[in-house]
């Protein structure tokens, strides 16, 4: 197993068009192991834009009999 | 987890209550407040003078100060403390210092009522003055139907892009309002945190999810409770129950020991559009359009409420829930004395008990009084 990190190159990405944080952080066959990539790797939720988070009191402002 | 408060190694370490975990004295039963679960168990007053010894004594030393028969009640004791997780053993009380009990907040005022009745404010200028004040949380309360729904989104349009995070409503049912209006209200409009709408056909619940479905729903949604009850005034107000105590937390539990946990940063517009602490109480600084609501909060006067603190307040003083209770200052048990026990609260601190507040001895007619003073002109 090879614990060196490897070189990267950019050269590929460029020419691809592809911004340079398109580039995985480190490469490292030794360190990059299956779980790492499931860690990394996140999976985002389909953007709702009428998400929202709704602010509350953290007491209540009256006490109507109701 | 289990304490075993007979083995050697324990009884020469030291008890520790979490210090999330805050007893709180109270006349028969007392009670320990978990600031992180937002949970309040209790247990017999007689216990509570076992705290004081924690903090000197190692558990050993505890234990040898008792007979056999106390000695099996407070491993008992301890029991019920450690499989809740109210407490462990160390060797150290040193490096766990107590939470820092003080309290701040950002705004002059923190939340705000409007009364609505026969009558509308001049709402540009109180929300305006509101934000000035720092102001995050407003409820309107409406008595009729001349401030509904409509009235409210226009109200949610002027909180918009103000300190206001959070505008609540107590609405009259109105019976051209259908519930897909009441839900795409709220759906719109992020500021309505919550919806109640009183004198309705019958009582249910409508939920608005603002589009969002899944686990994550409840953290967004927001109930909108329909009820067959009608508040009718002011006076529907300020009951204490069981079912209204906080559930405990850091920020109200420090507000709570050191301010009125109801007029504490408050202020309030009552139907009339007088200014007051509470739209019950009987003090008015003045009609909101002919003054400076700055001016009417800085003043000693007006700030005087926020600080009757429970610790204050007659009977209360002896509750175990006094900081998880948010108090009421406006209906007293005896209305000529300012630190008199709210009248709406049916809890007795001195035998443990709930009871309708209404049987106690006294207590309608108080009421009563409450009643016709509002028939006078109030000023």
């Amino acid at each position: 197993m090879n614990s060196e990190l490897e070189t990267l190159t950019l050269g590929p990405l460029l020419e691809q068009g592809l911004p340079i944080a398109f580039a995985r952080i480190f490469v490292s066959h030794g360190i990059l192991d299956e779980s790492a990539t499931s860690q990394l790797t996140l999976h985002l939720p389909r953007y709702r834009h009428r998400t929202t988070f709704v602010r509350r009191p953290d007491k209540p402002i009256s006490k109507p009999e109701l | 987890m289990h304490i075993d408060a007979t083995q050697g190694e324990s009884l020469f370490k030291y008890v520790f209550v979490f210090s999330d975990c805050v007893p709180v004295k109270g006349s028969a039963t007392s009670a320990i407040y978990d600031l992180t679960r937002g949970l309040i168990s209790t247990f017999p007053s007689e216990y509570y003078p076992l705290f004081e010894l924690f903090r000197t004594q190692r558990l050993g030393q505890i234990l040898d100060g008792f007979c056999e028969e106390d000695r099996a009640n407070i491993r008992e004791f301890l029991d019920f403390m450690s499989m809740n997780e109210y407490i462990t053993l160390v060797d150290d009380l040193g490096p766990f210092p107590e939470i820092p009990f003080s309290f701040d907040a950002p705004g002059v005022i923190d939340n705000a009522i409007i009364d609505v009745s026969s009558q509308h404010h001049d709402y540009r200028k109180i929300v305006a003055a509101l934000a000035s004040l720092g102001c995050q949380h407003v409820q309107v309360r409406s008595y009729s139907t001349l401030f509904g729904l409509r009235h409210l989104v226009e109200l949610a349009g002027l909180c918009h892009g103000t300190s206001i995070q959070s505008l609540e409503a107590v609405l009259h049912h109105e019976p051209a309002v259908s519930d897909d209006d009441y839900v795409a209200a709220v759906n719109a409009n992020r500021l309505l945190a919550g919806l109640i709408i009183h004198s309705a056909d019958q009582d249910r619940q409508i939920r608005a999810d603002h589009g969002v479905s899944g686990a994550s729903a409840p953290l967004v949604a927001v109930e909108i409770r329909m009820t067959r009850r009608t508040m009718a005034s002011h006076l529907d107000c300020g009951t204490i129950s069981r079912t209204n105590l906080l559930a405990p937390a850091t920020r109200t539990f420090n507000e709570l020991r050191h301010f009125n946990g109801c007029l504490h940063r408050k202020l309030s517009i009552d139907e009339d559009g007088q200014v007051r602490n509470c739209p019950a109480m009987e003090r008015s600084f003045g009609h909101h359009a002919s003054i400076a609501l700055a001016e009417v909060v800085a003043s000693s006067a007006f700030q005087r409420a926020w600080n009757i603190r429970k610790d204050d307040v007659e009977v209360c003083r002896d509750c175990p829930y006094r900081y998880a209770c948010t108090d009421c200052r406006a209906f007293l048990d005896d209305p000529d004395v300012e630190t008199s026990k709210p009248l709406k609260c049916g809890y007795d601190p001195y035998t443990d008990s709930w009871a309708d507040w209404t049987t106690r001895p006294g207590a309608t007619d108080t009421l009563k009084k409450y009643r016709q003073r509002v028939r006078l002109p109030i000023v």
